[in-house]
């Protein structure tokens, strides 16, 4: 009776197979979903017999998940994802094989690498509890040896013209593992390598599965960011937003988390509904002081949020709003004090931006003149500083150009 | 030739066939040009291959063409030889088409993270062992520090209570000895004395020794150098050393006396009768090579007491062993994790971002490190005026670990400046308001840059400063000859300023009053305003408790102290 149900599965798996029906055999193996027999994969002492004999010509494959399965549910974690990566290994290089696109291969590619992650993640997380003990251990070792087994696939997949949807699948796993492992720095090599093909064989991403290129093009953005490319950041992250799933909330967060400072620096200002729905009240108190000029409010909550900005990779970038803040609060400086002056004048003096840039943000009267200087250069404002007679002399026409005019 | 290559290849085919993989090709070379007498050269005629691609195809099936021999793509006639190129080169791909590869098995166990033996427990309790000493003076390998007093510099002879262990590269066939190893007390110990006794000879030569006038760079390749090895004795003890006093502190102390080293070999100058000049590099190294195993040990540390709370927690707090003094928990870590990020930010900037992101959150909220991401933030979002008010304020440690970058911070904020006054009349700024700004301590050190960068000073007490710079007229040919109105509206990227002495370094060292050995020990580390607060707190209570003390009257039932001569 345990067998039937392998049994089953097996014959599952050579129907789908047969017919290339890629999501399907995905959801078949699928371990989150709680569907498979893992009981009997457990118990099963002859897992390579059944799957050669109901497994079809891709047998051994499917023998290779299951002793992973198998290895999974005795909870032996390093055969487990021995098995995994071996498992994986196999399947790309089927993938490579086969003809045409294989695009049909990707769901399963995709689950693969998800759960050979997964566990990776879940040994390195052990052996950091027994660093204490052995502080020799090197950190993220499993995750590095999977970069170095992605990195062999992609040898093979920077070659074959057809097999794109793989080949970025696995530059995205590559670009998740060096974010996780702090060598941001290795993913202009990687990201190099897919522009070259995009420009040498015309194709693009965005034609690929959405799954595919949404995560990519996450990635990629998420990698401008942290080369302060920010137009380019902002073209790639807004592009993966809007092709990201309505009800993939999650995900559209993540990418909203890099995508909002990016428009921010650039003007752009999201909507409370925004922020609200997609949990990211963080922002909500920056934006305010964005809007209102108020450094003492941007300098307090950038203080709560160093520490979770940081490790997303976006305090720099978030940093720099803060002379968008400076412009807001001179810009309000300088309405007020022209306002009460008998003959308006663009010529104001130096006494009121140190007075309010003194209470808001600390500065004295010295620094004041060279944050005013900042703004200039930056193009926040247009003007110039005359020191000797301490006036600010801003510009007629638009003394202070939109955020989009700035020096980026 | 045709009959040639058809006889060839039937002797080639004959013996492979008999032979199969285990055929050399040279033999087969060797056997071809003794009996048919054709060189391999001529070979590669007949059949457009070498002798080995011929074996090769042999061998992965060459009789299988993928193609028909009447395939002719190029449109032109193929000689005999060109054909069986092609026709073997296409059964190698066959035999990949048809054929599925067997992929290997991924393992991981071997490469991650093993280590062969125990830990080895260091059994030298000097500085120095007695044989190495002596085999180092025999070789003449002794440093001047450890040179009898009175000897003869041809031949000096050890004082075998000034040796102190020497740097050893370490190589695969090393056999490291725990009797050659120092202890953990033997280490500090050896800590210790370097930094009492030799880290300020060249101010403060102590009697006792054999030299007397030495320069500090000669003083720092000798502390550098023994400083290693003491670090090299402790990580061979490691994993039983990393969590304990000795081994964070040495370490501490060690980055401490590298950035004290910086300062005193150019931020206060570079001595110009030395012999040596200081290599900011070799400095930076040793920085980086204490950087890393300090972070491990405070890792490893928290890790371990991160598990004992949780094992405490679970029995209840019975069961623990109380009294185990091993773990130690700096206080010196913030600072230390202070300056890690103001050194890299200077030294190595593309390496903070990975190094915050890899720290935890409660030690990135620690008022004493978001300090040193703030310096970052400010210098890196152009912030320069913020940047240089904290290079103003910070203590004199982080401020030295800020040095890397503060010329050109104060190059940058000029340069901000310079560009945004009213060209077509002409300007003028106090001296000392620039001074202020761009965060120099001296006004000689002010005038020397600012006349550095092209800009006139020109003497009036009436200004702050006593002097006033001249930010000229457009069309003048002092603003055509000005630097930094030249070039383009991107902001400089490096600043050609002499690396010399920073007056705002020396004013800091100058107003610590305290000895060297007390900065590397310590005593100079930044303390968070929370702790300081506390302080203060405790000593206005013991102050308070004093004095109710005082004027408590004296209890009659308490006989007064009498004073026995």
């Amino acid at each position: 009776m345990a067998n039937m149900a392998l049994v089953g599965l097996c014959g599952s798996f050579k129907r789908h197979m047969e017919r290339q029906e890629g999501r399907q055999l995905a959801q078949l193996l699928d371990l989150v979903r709680d569907r498979l027999p893992l009981r009997e994969i457990g118990r099963c002492d002859h897992l390579q017999d059944l799957a050669r004999k109901h497994g079809g010509e891709s047998h051994e494959v499917l023998s290779l998940y299951l002793a992973s399965l198998q290895a999974h549910v005795r909870s032996e974690t390093m055969r487990h994802l021995e098995l995994v990566c071996t498992c994986l290994k196999t399947w790309v290089q089927r993938y490579v094989e086969a003809e045409g696109s294989g695009l049909w291969m990707t769901p399963w590619m995709l689950q693969l690498t998800a759960l050979a992650r997964r566990t990776a993640t879940q040994m390195d997380q052990a052996k950091r509890s027994e660093r204490a003990e052995r502080p020799d251990q090197e950190n993220d070792a499993y995750l590095k040896k999977l970069v170095a087994l992605y990195r062999d696939f992609l040898k093979v997949l920077n070659k074959e013209r057809t097999k794109r949807a793989g080949h970025v699948w696995i530059c995205s796993e590559l670009l998740r593992a060096y974010f996780k492992l702090g060598q941001v720095s290795q993913c202009s090599f990687l990201l190099s390598t897919v522009t070259q093909s995009m420009q040498k064989d015309g194709f693009s991403p965005t034609d690929l599965p959405k799954a595919i290129c949404v995560t990519f093009y996450f990635f990629w953005g998420k990698y401008l960011v942290f080369d302060h490319n920010l137009q380019g950041a902002d073209e790639k992250l807004t592009w993966a937003f809007n092709n990201c799933p309505e009800k993939a909330l999650a995900n559209r967060r993540r990418i909203l988390l890099y995508l909002v400072p990016c428009k921010l620096r650039l003007g752009v200002l999201p909507t409370q509904e925004l922020l609200h729905k997609y949990d990211l009240d963080i922002f909500v108190d920056v934006v305010r002081a964005i809007k209102e000029g108020n450094v003492q409010l941007f300098n307090q909550k950038m203080q709560e949020l160093a520490a979770d900005l940081i490790k997303m990779g976006t305090y720099l970038l978030m940093m720099r709003l803060k002379f968008m803040v400076l412009r807001n609060l001179t810009k309000g400086i300088f309405l007020d004090v022209r306002g009460r002056l008998a003959a308006p004048s663009v010529q104001l003096d130096f006494t009121p931006f140190e007075h309010v840039f003194g209470w808001q943000d600390g500065c004295d009267a010295d620094e004041t003149a060279a944050s005013l200087a900042t703004l200039i250069y930056s193009g926040a404002m247009k003007g110039y500083l005359s020191h000797d007679r301490r006036k600010v002399v801003f510009a007629k026409d638009t003394p202070f150009p939109p955020p989009s005019k700035w020096r980026v | 030739m045709e009959e040639q290559r058809e006889k060839l290849r039937s002797w080639l085919k004959e013996k492979l066939d008999a032979g199969g993989a285990r055929v050399r090709v040279k033999d087969l070379t060797d056997e071809m040009l003794e009996i048919h007498g054709v060189k391999p050269g001529r070979f590669r005629q007949l059949f457009s291959q070498t002798v080995q691609q011929f074996v090769t195809a042999h061998i992965g099936g060459a009789e299988a063409a993928a193609w028909s021999k009447d395939d002719d793509f190029s449109g032109r006639g193929l000689a005999q030889g060109e054909k069986d190129m092609r026709a073997q080169r296409a059964a190698r791909f066959q035999k990949h088409l048809n054929e599925k590869t067997p992929v290997a098995m991924v393992s991981f166990d071997a490469e991650v993270g093993t280590i062969d033996g125990g830990p080895m427990i260091g059994e030298l309790v000097g500085m120095c062992s007695r044989d190495e000493a002596k085999e180092r003076e025999m070789t003449r390998q002794l440093d001047k520090f450890e040179w009898k007093k009175g000897t003869d510099p041809r031949q000096p002879e050890v004082d075998l209570r000034l040796a102190c262990k020497k740097y050893q590269r370490s190589s695969a066939d090393k056999a490291y000895k725990s009797q050659d190893v120092r202890s953990l007390d033997a280490c500090w110990k050896t800590m210790e004395y370097l930094m009492r006794e030799i880290l300020d000879f060249d101010s403060n030569p102590k009697p006792g020794y054999a030299i007397q006038a030495i320069p500090y760079i000669e003083v720092y390749s000798f502390l550098r150098d023994r400083t290693r090895s003491i670090r090299v004795d402790l990580h061979l003890q490691q994993p039983r050393s990393t969590t304990q006093r000795i081994f964070v502190e040495t370490h501490e102390c060690c980055l401490r006396f590298e950035m004290l080293s910086l300062y005193l070999l150019l931020g206060r100058g570079q001595n110009k009768e030395a012999t040596e000049k200081y290599d900011t590099k070799l400095g930076l190294k040793a920085i980086s090579q204490t950087i890393e195993p300090l972070l491990n040990a405070y890792q490893a540390i928290h890790e371990k007491q991160l598990a004992k709370s949780i094992l405490a927690e679970a029995m209840g707090g019975f069961g623990l062993d109380d009294d185990d003094q091993e773990d130690y928990g700096s206080p010196f870590e913030m600072a230390s994790r202070r300056y890690i990020v103001l050194l890299l930010m200077s030294f190595a900037p593309d390496e903070v971002s990975s190094h915050l992101s890899k720290m935890h959150r409660e030690l990135l909220m620690h008022p004493l490190v978001s300090f040193a991401t703030e310096v970052y933030a400010a210098f890196h979002t152009e912030n320069y005026a913020r940047f240089l008010r904290m290079y103003r304020e910070a203590d004199f440690l982080s401020a030295v670990a800020m040095s890397g970058v503060a010329d050109l911070a104060r190059m940058r904020a000029l340069w901000l400046l310079v560009r945004t006054y009213p060209q077509q009349v002409g300007d003028k700024i106090a001296l000392g308001k620039l001074k202020n700004i761009l965060a120099f301590a001296s006004d000689d050190h002010a005038k020397s840059f600012l006349a550095f960068h092209g800009l006139q000073i020109v003497i009036d007490k009436e200004w702050a400063g006593g002097a006033y710079i001249v930010l000229p007229k457009k069309g003048t040919p002092e603003a055509a000859s000005l630097p930094l109105l030249q070039g383009g509206a991107r902001l400089p990227e490096k600043c050609e300023y002499p690396k010399g002495a920073d007056s705002l370094l020396i004013a800091k060292f100058d107003s610590l009053g305290l000895t060297r050995a007390e900065i590397a020990l310590g005593n100079a580390d930044p303390i968070a305003p929370e702790v300081e607060e506390a302080e203060a707190e405790a000593e206005a209570e013991e102050a308070a408790e004093k004095e109710a003390e005082e004027s408590e009257p004296m209890d009659a039932g308490v006989e007064p102290l009498t004073v026995v001569c």
